[in-house]
C-alpha cells in the first residue's frame, strides 16, 4: 500500500554558463533554500536522493559520492538516480520510491549539474553515446538527431519554422521573470529566424545553453507534511519509461517514450482528461520544437496541433494551458539535471501562488512537470496537486 | 564462439581504436579561492570554523557538512602539522618504478582533515607517528596557490 507524498520546500542556485561554486558548494545552495523554505534542518531529513548526468561534465567520476557532503547525505541512506537529461524529474520519483513506500517521512532530493569544466565544450561529453559502428565513425553529434527530428515533425504535420520559434520567443520572455535566469531576454519570431543556422533547421535561438547550477525539493509523508505547512503540494503521479538506444527505429514525430510515462502518471494520479485537468505544465524544452512534440506526448496537445496552440497564445502565463511559465531551459538555462528539478520547483511555487511576477493567471490546481534525455529514449513525468 | 577462441594477446581480436578528447577546466569555489590565495600569497594554510558545532576544517570550506550551515570564520593554521600515516611508494601511477617516495597524511591538532604531501625525510625510517612537520615552499614569487607550492614537508 503506497503513501501519499508531498513537497514542501524547494531551492534554487542561479543557473549560468560558469559558476564559481564548486558542485559541493551548489548543491549545499539548493539544498540548504530548500530547507529553509520547508522550515527544516538537515536533522529533520532521514534520506537523500540525488540526480546528476554524466561524470564528464563535472569532470569528477563518481560524481555522486563527491557532492553528498553538498547535500547533508553523510551517513545518511543516499541513492543517485541517472537517466541522462530525464534525470531532473527522476529525481523526486526517486524521493517518491522512498517516501511512498513507508521506509522514510522525508527526503531530500537534490539535482546538480556543472557543465563548464568539460572543455573545449560540455558537447564532447556525448561523443561515446553512439552507436560505435553506425554512428561514431562519422562524427555524429546530438544536433544531427535533433535536427533530423525537428524536421521530420516539421514534415508531417506541415509545421513552419516560424511557428516553432513562438516558443523561444515566449519561454526567454518568461524567463526575464525568473531570478535564477541565465538567458531571459525579450525577442521576436524574427530574432530567431535570422539566428546562426547551426544544423539545419536548429538555429541558434531554438537551443538552450550549457549551464552550472543546482535546484532541491523536500518530500515528506501525509502525515509529516500536514505538520510543516498548510500548502503541501502533493506529488500524486509520477511515471518513467525508456525506449531502445537504437533511435533509428523511432517515430521521430512523435515521442511515444513520453507518452508511456505520462499515462502511467495520469492513471496513479487519477486524470482522465489531462488537456482539461492539467493546469499548467512544464514540459522539457532544450529545444523550442521539443516542447511542442513533448505538450503532445504528454497528451496536452493533439498531434501535430500544438504549434496552433503556441501561436494561439493558449500557452502564454495568461492562457487556458500556461506552458513553461518559468522560461524553460530555453530561457532559465540547462544545468541538465538541476534543469528538471527546476521544473518541478517552478510548479510547486505555482501550485503555492508563490511564483510572484511568473504566477499564472489562472487559478491553478493541478500541474506537469516532464524531462526527456538519455539517447532521446526516455520520458520522466511527474503529477502534482496543491 | 568467442570463448573457444585461443586468443593469448589482446592485439589479436579484431578491434579499432578510436578517443574521447576530454579536457577539464575547473574553478576551485567559493571556500576553494580563499584557500588557494592563501597558500599562494602568504604559504599559510586556511581553515573554517563552524559556528555551531565549533569543529575547524583545513581545507577552508563553505559550509559545515554535520550543521549545515555556512561557514563564515576561517583562521591560518600557524601550529606545525603531525604525521599521521606515512607509506613508501616504489613505482609510479603508470606501474614504473620510481622512488622510494616517502608519503604522509598530515594532520593539525584540533583541525579536522589532512593534507596528503611527500615527506623531505632521509629514509623510511625516520618517519614516526606524531612527528611534527612543517611545509618547503616554493619561492612566493613561483606559487600559483595549487598545492605544488609546497615541495614537500619536513621535520619541524
Amino acid at each position: 500500500m503506497k503513501r501519499r507524498v508531498a513537497i514542501v520546500g524547494a531551492g534554487i542556485t542561479l543557473f549560468r554558463r560558469r559558476m564559481l561554486e564548486t558542485p559541493k558548494e551548489l548543491s549545499f545552495e539548493a539544498s540548504k533554500m530548500a530547507l529553509d523554505s520547508a522550515g527544516l534542518t538537515l536533522k529533520d531529513i532521514q534520506s537523500v536522493v540525488s540526480g546528476s548526468a554524466p561524470d564528464a561534465f563535472d569532470g569528477v567520476h563518481m560524481k555522486g559520492e563527491y557532492y553528498l557532503d553538498g547535500m547533508g547525505a553523510i551517513g545518511k541512506p543516499h541513492e543517485r538516480v541517472y537517466v541522462g537529461g530525464g534525470t531532473g524529474v527522476f529525481t523526486p520519483i526517486g524521493g517518491w520510491w522512498n517516501v511512498a513506500s513507508g521506509l522514510y517521512d522525508t527526503c531530500l532530493c537534490v539535482a546538480e549539474e556543472k557543465m563548464s569544466p568539460l572543455h573545449p565544450h560540455p558537447q564532447y561529453a556525448f561523443w561515446s553515446i553512439f552507436d560505435q559502428i553506425l554512428e561514431r565513425p562519422l562524427g555524429t553529434t546530438l544536433l544531427w538527431i535533433f535536427s533530423l527530428e525537428m524536421r521530420r515533425y516539421m514534415h508531417k504535420y506541415g509545421i513552419k519554422e516560424e511557428e516553432i520559434a513562438e516558443v523561444a520567443v515566449k519561454n526567454k520572455g518568461n524567463a526575464v521573470d525568473h531570478p535564477s535566469a541565465q538567458l531571459g531576454a525579450k525577442i521576436t519570431v524574427d530574432d530567431v529566424m535570422r539566428s546562426e543556422p547551426i544544423c539545419e533547421p536548429v538555429k541558434r535561438l531554438d537551443v538552450s545553453p550549457p549551464s552550472d547550477g543546482a535546484a532541491a525539493v523536500i518530500l515528506a509523508s501525509e502525515k509529516v507534511a500536514k505538520k510543516l505547512t498548510d500548502q503541501p503540494v502533493w506529488l500524486d503521479g509520477v511515471g518513467w519509461t525508456l525506449d531502445s538506444t537504437h533511435w533509428t527505429n523511432r517515430d521521430l514525430a512523435y515521442p511515444e517514450y513520453v507518452e508511456k510515462a505520462a499515462k502511467m502518471a495520469y492513471k496513479m494520479a487519477g486524470i482522465k482528461n489531462p488537456r482539461k485537468e492539467i493546469d499548467v505544465a512544464e514540459p522539457y524544452d532544450p529545444f523550442d520544437y521539443k516542447e511542442l512534440h513533448h505538450l503532445e506526448g504528454l497528451q496536452l496537445a493533439g498531434k501535430g496541433e500544438a504549434p496552433k496552440m503556441t501561436v494561439d497564445g493558449v500557452t502564454q502565463r495568461d492562457g487556458d494551458l500556461p506552458v513553461c511559465p518559468s522560461g524553460g531551459l530555453l530561457g532559465v538555462g540547462n544545468p541538465i539535471a538541476a534543469a528538471g528539478m527546476m521544473k518541478i520547483c517552478e510548479i510547486f511555487w505555482q501550485l503555492r501562488g508563490e511564483a510572484g511576477k511568473r504566477q499564472v493567471k489562472k487559478d491553478a490546481r493541478t500541474g506537469l512537470a516532464q524531462a526527456w534525455g538519455d539517447l532521446m529514449q526516455v520520458g520522466t513525468v511527474a503529477v502534482m496537486r496543491s | 564462439m568467442p570463448i573457444l577462441e585461443k586468443i593469448t594477446q589482446p592485439l589479436q581480436a579484431r578491434h579499432w581504436t578510436d578517443s574521447i578528447p576530454l579536457e577539464f577546466h575547473y574553478t576551485a569555489g567559493v571556500a576553494g579561492e580563499s584557500f588557494r590565495r592563501e597558500l599562494k600569497e602568504n604559504g599559510r594554510f586556511l581553515s573554517s570554523k563552524c559556528a555551531e558545532c565549533k569543529t575547524t576544517y583545513i581545507p577552508a570550506r563553505m559550509f559545515c557538512p554535520s550543521c549545515f550551515i555556512e561557514m563564515k570564520e576561517t583562521r591560518t593554521l600557524e601550529e606545525p602539522g603531525y604525521i599521521y600515516s606515512y607509506t613508501t611508494v616504489n613505482r609510479n601511477r603508470t606501474g614504473e618504478p620510481n622512488g622510494p617516495l616517502t608519503i604522509g597524511l598530515i594532520r593539525f591538532e584540533g583541525v579536522k582533515g589532512g593534507i596528503v604531501h611527500k615527506l623531505d625525510v632521509k629514509e623510511h625510517g625516520s618517519v614516526s607517528f606524531g612527528m611534527k612537520v612543517v611545509p618547503i615552499l616554493k619561492e612566493a614569487s613561483e606559487r600559483t596557490g595549487a598545492l605544488t607550492d609546497i615541495l614537500a614537508f619536513r621535520p619541524a
